[in-house]
């Protein structure tokens, strides 16, 4: 493999806190907004980009999960599984105001594959869920009137369902 | 994933409308937008962009104004069977709103060709890109100069034939030129029929499906795909040809239709239903090394072992297999042939009755990436594995095991320990089969769907006890079972998100055992009680009323509604009565 080597070129991240962060040019390929930013330069980018929309906690939460994608994708033989593991305890180990923020990082910094992968565990939590779990678990205030309410179920039920009666 | 208690709840996720967006798409069941619509107003807001489907029968016609202003981006409209109104109108109706994506449009089955309001609404959606006709009538003619940029339309079993041929003509030399798929039916026994000029004019066409209605001829089809060797998919269904003589059936797959096949050199998809075969076509296919992903040979006769494995060593990108109702088939082949398909994500092989446990453990152990697998009226259950053999397939989400008469716990249980991923099983009509079902309800974590309809049916008795949590199961059939009360009872206790449940023909559940069921299950969508005798009607209003979640019940026996009560299941948007699927 020729992509990773020691003399890789590195590139350095600024957060919000003004927290530097070196990265590989492998790992920043998968950052679509710093990719961007460096395609767009005429020169060499030597000095720190600026992301004046992503705070440290954020940017060090995408960067170890890049690193580790990246370090089990190498290993072809077990990557499914340990990748499978490792995103489960990822999602674990956020709280859900940590989560939002991810996500508004990743979207920020279009990560593809882990903006996928944050979308899911999300979906993951409404799936199957009453109406009533998603307002409480996400805060949402019913703005419904009860009249407004029935009159949308009526509705749904032809929106969501055509049945064809036999 | 993401347990709740590490996740402080009432605190608001304000995401912007693009990540909601991204989220809602990651839905695996699309009717949870409908819940999510009732959220709140900005959530109705998103789930109306998200929705693209609607089909319109009797009862949708007098919403049609308010869904088409709700839901801008609707892709697809079809117009379903039973549609008693005027379609007409309804075309015309549909014309008088913006539906900037509107790109599709579903006619089949319907008894009379609309063709005033298919000119009025071709004049707004111009851009149609896709078009159904299969079993209505319909005027090629009309609907070239109608829909210019058509790239896909079905035209199978016309109604009321007129002369298809100068039909077709007129239409390619007016119009549909930029077909890319083509789902056509008749009779192509003439080598100069119209099928020979919709490939010579459709310089676009990828895609094409030809049933056979009349005597099975492969020369008009080989002459037409000549025309077009940029296809990428092609289906030759040959149904009829049991009707006919064996003269005609006689090497039906033609050296020449080969010959023209192997010309297709960008061939992905070849489906050859119910045709005769030779091990030398296949060979010769083979040798062209064409770059098939998916080859259906079901119900095909004539070749052997020797032509499909000479075939499969060549397709090294295989992903689907159909290889229904093969007379040669027995594990022997399956388990070799198993070896050479790595990439398969798709299998069936269903109604070979020589097939067993060696050849479905096989599939798993040697495709790796196998997620479907569906081996209906097999025999499965009669050879047994050592547990040694077994290995753990984690990709396997849906497995089609019906009428697998074979079929017992102990493979069952087996299948529950390898498959921790499982999403789907059916496991119907497998008489044999009873606690095995509850094992993979306790093994496969995943579980969302199962199909348990006269499960255990030759057992003398058996007990369903479900006694431990199962919150992604959503879809239980368990129709023709005899449950009673108490079991079904642990069954709501335990799969408290069940949305769909049939119990059609349980006769032993009663009126108690459905309304506790429908306590306890509080999402509850479907019920079917049909021929459930011990069930009073009454039942029914009372479910209404005490399960807002209900959209469609199918009611016991001696039910009918009175006025006050229609209005009531009218009010709550839920439907009492018949369906079909």
């Amino acid at each position: 493999m020729s992509g990773i080597s020691d003399t890789e070129r590195m590139i350095t991240l600024k957060t919000v806190e003004g927290t530097l962060f070196d990265v590989k040019s492998s790992i920043a390929k998968d950052i679509k907004t710093v990719q961007a930013f460096i395609d767009d330069s005429d020169d060499d980018v030597t000095s720190p980009i600026p992301l004046p929309n992503v705070f440290t906690r954020e940017l060090s939460r995408i960067l170890d999960y890049l690193n580790n994608h990246h370090r089990f994708r190498s290993d072809i033989e077990k990557a499914d599984e340990e990748m499978a593991r490792y995103d489960a305890e990822f999602a674990k180990s956020m709280s859900h105001e940590e989560l939002k923020a991810l996500i508004l990082a990743a979207n920020y910094l279009n990560v593809k594959d882990l903006l996928e992968f944050l979308n899911q565990t999300v979906a993951d939590v409404i799936q199957n869920k009453s109406v009533e779990f998603v307002r409480n678990f996400f805060g949402i205030e019913n703005d419904y009137t009860p009249e407004e309410e029935e009159k949308l179920r009526n509705e749904n039920e032809w929106a969501f369902n055509g049945v064809e009666q036999d | 994933m993401f347990p709740s208690s590490r996740i402080c709840r009432h605190q608001e996720l304000h995401l912007p409308d693009e990540c909601w967006e991204l989220v809602f798409k990651h839905l695996s069941d699309p009717l949870d937008h409908e819940s999510l619509s009732l959220v709140s107003r900005h959530f109705l807001s998103l789930t109306n962009g998200t929705h693209t489907d609607l089909a319109v029968s009797d009862r949708v016609l007098p919403l049609i104004p308010v869904l088409l202003r709700r839901f801008p981006n609707l892709t697809t409209i079809k117009i379903t069977r039973y549609f008693t109104g005027d379609i007409n109108a309804l075309l015309s109706q549909i014309a008088s709103f913006n539906l900037p994506s509107l790109h599709s449009l579903d006619l089949s089955h319907q008894p009379t060709f609309p063709s005033h309001g298919l000119r009025q609404f071709s004049e707004k959606f111009s851009a149609l890109k896709s078009l159904n006709c299969s079993h209505a009538r319909h005027d090629l003619d009309l609907v070239a100069e109608c829909f210019p940029n058509l790239e896909e339309i079905d035209v199978s079993f016309r109604k009321y034939k007129i002369d298809i041929v100068s039909d077709w003509e007129k239409a390619l030399t007016s119009g549909l030129k930029k077909l890319r798929k083509v789902t056509i039916s008749g009779n192509f026994t003439h080598g100069d029929s119209y099928l020979l000029a919709l490939c010579h004019t459709c310089v676009f066409l990828e895609e094409l499906v030809v049933i056979q209605t009349g005597p099975v001829s492969m020369i008009g089809i080989a002459n037409a795909i000549r025309k077009r060797p940029e296809l990428r998919s092609l289906s030759v269904n040959c149904l009829t040809y049991g009707f006919f003589s064996e003269d005609l059936r006689k090497g039906n797959v033609t050296l020449e239709f080969i010959d023209a096949l192997v010309s297709l050199k960008g061939l992905n998809c070849l489906d050859l239903y119910y045709s005769s075969i030779s091990d030398e076509a296949l060979s010769t296919i083979a040798e062209e090394s064409l770059p098939l992903r998916k080859l259906s040979l079901r119900c095909c006769k004539g070749y052997g072992y020797g032509g499909i494995s000479y075939l499969l060593r060549k397709c090294n990108n295989l992903q689907y297999l159909d290889l229904q109702m093969t007379q040669f088939l027995n594990d022997q082949c399956v388990v070799e042939l198993s070896l050479l398909l790595g990439n398969l994500k798709f299998v069936k092989l269903s109604d070979n009755a020589k097939l067993t446990d060696l050849s479905l453990f096989a599939i798993m152990r040697n495709c790796p990436l196998i997620t479907d697998i569906r081996m209906e009226s097999t025999g499965i259950g009669k050879q047994k594995l050592q547990e040694d053999c077994l290995v753990v397939n984690s990709h396997v989400k849906f497995l089609y095991l019906a009428s697998n008469t074979w079929l017992d716990d102990e493979t069952v249980t087996m299948l529950a320990a390898v498959c921790p991923n499982l999403e789907m099983i059916d496991l119907s009509k497998c008489g044999r089969v009873s606690k095995g079902a509850i094992d993979v309800l306790w093994s496969c974590r995943k579980i969302r769907r199962m199909d348990l309809a006269l499960l255990g049916h030759e057992l003398f008795q058996f007990r369903f006890r479900v006694c431990f949590d199962v919150p992604t199961l959503f879809v239980l059939n368990l129709s023709q079972l005899s449950i009673s009360n108490e079991e079904l009872y642990l069954i709501s206790k335990s799969c408290c998100k069940l949305k769909e449940l049939d119990l059609e023909s349980c006769h032993k559940i009663t009126t108690r055992g459905v309304k506790q069921m429908v306590k306890n299950c509080k999402q509850l969508r479907t019920i079917s009680l049909a021929a459930c005798e011990k069930v009073s009607a009454n039942v029914v209003a009372w479910m209404v009323s005490a399960r807002p979640s209900l959209r469609k019940i199918r009611p016991p026996p001696r039910f009918s509604a009175t006025e006050s009560q229609r209005d009531l299941f009218r009010r709550h948007g839920c439907f009492v009565g018949k369906w079909s699927n």
